[in-house]
């Protein structure tokens, strides 16, 4: 799932290691996440919107949500 | 640098190999092959199924603390690799195990030895581990469905 996690991480200028200790994983978790490889759970999205004082909605790009919207355009 | 979770992670897992492989090593190493006593001997088999209870006990221990250590992402690999890795390890040793029983290797050395007998042993060495793999997905699969009713 597509996400903004590597533009708010840069915002910070966190690494990807900075990042994983705050949300205390992996940093090939962090990395995963990013590429959109991996998607969370609901717990650690949680914690990752909570973490940049976002939403879930906001940090994660719902790729189907946006192709039904196009597609009753 | 390695995390400390996931130096965390491998000191449980490589306590659970050393330990598991001393525990079941111990009784030998003390008490001498069975090889060397009375064949069989009830008492030698005691100590050994023991041991290798202890072994096993042990082994798992380590490797529940190893997994619950590491984060979400390492512990959905874990998943997914032992499902995936057992199935397609099971699968591929199908052929390697008619191929053997069948005396595929007494058809490429001659020398090596072949026999009713044999092929039992060997056929029952492959059912136990691929049986209990099985028992134990069976009985996870159902523990699954009715805990989360």
């Amino acid at each position: 799932m597509k996400n903004r996690l590597k533009v708010l991480r840069a915002e910070r200028n966190w690494s990807q290691a900075d990042l994983a200790e705050r949300l205390d994983v992996s940093r090939q978790s962090v990395n995963a996440i990013e590429i959109g490889k991996y998607d969370p759970s609901l717990p650690l999205a949680f914690k990752i919107a909570r973490l940049f004082g976002q939403t879930i909605e906001t940090l994660f790009l719902d790729e189907t949500a946006q192709k039904t919207k196009s597609t009753r355009r | 640098m390695v995390e400390r979770r996931t130096v965390r992670v491998w000191t449980y897992a490589a306590a659970g190999i050393v330990g598991g492989t001393a525990l079941f090593y111990l009784p030998i190493l003390l008490i001498g092959h069975p090889a060397k006593h009375a064949f069989p001997d009830p008492a030698r088999i005691v100590e050994i199924v023991v041991a290798a209870i202890l072994a096993a006990a042990w082994g798992m221990a380590f490797a529940v603390l190893a997994f619950r250590n590491a984060d979400e992402f390492k512990q959905e690999g874990s998943r997914v690799s032992w499902y995936w890795g057992s199935l397609i390890g099971i699968a591929g040793s199908v052929p390697i195990y008619a191929f053997i029983l069948f005396g595929g290797l007494h058809w490429l050395w001659p020398s090596s030895p072949v026999g009713k007998e044999l092929a039992l042993a060997f056929a029952s060495g492959y059912a136990l581990p691929v049986i209990m793999q099985l028992m134990g997905f069976v009985i996870l699969s159902l523990w699954w469905r009715l805990s989360k009713r």
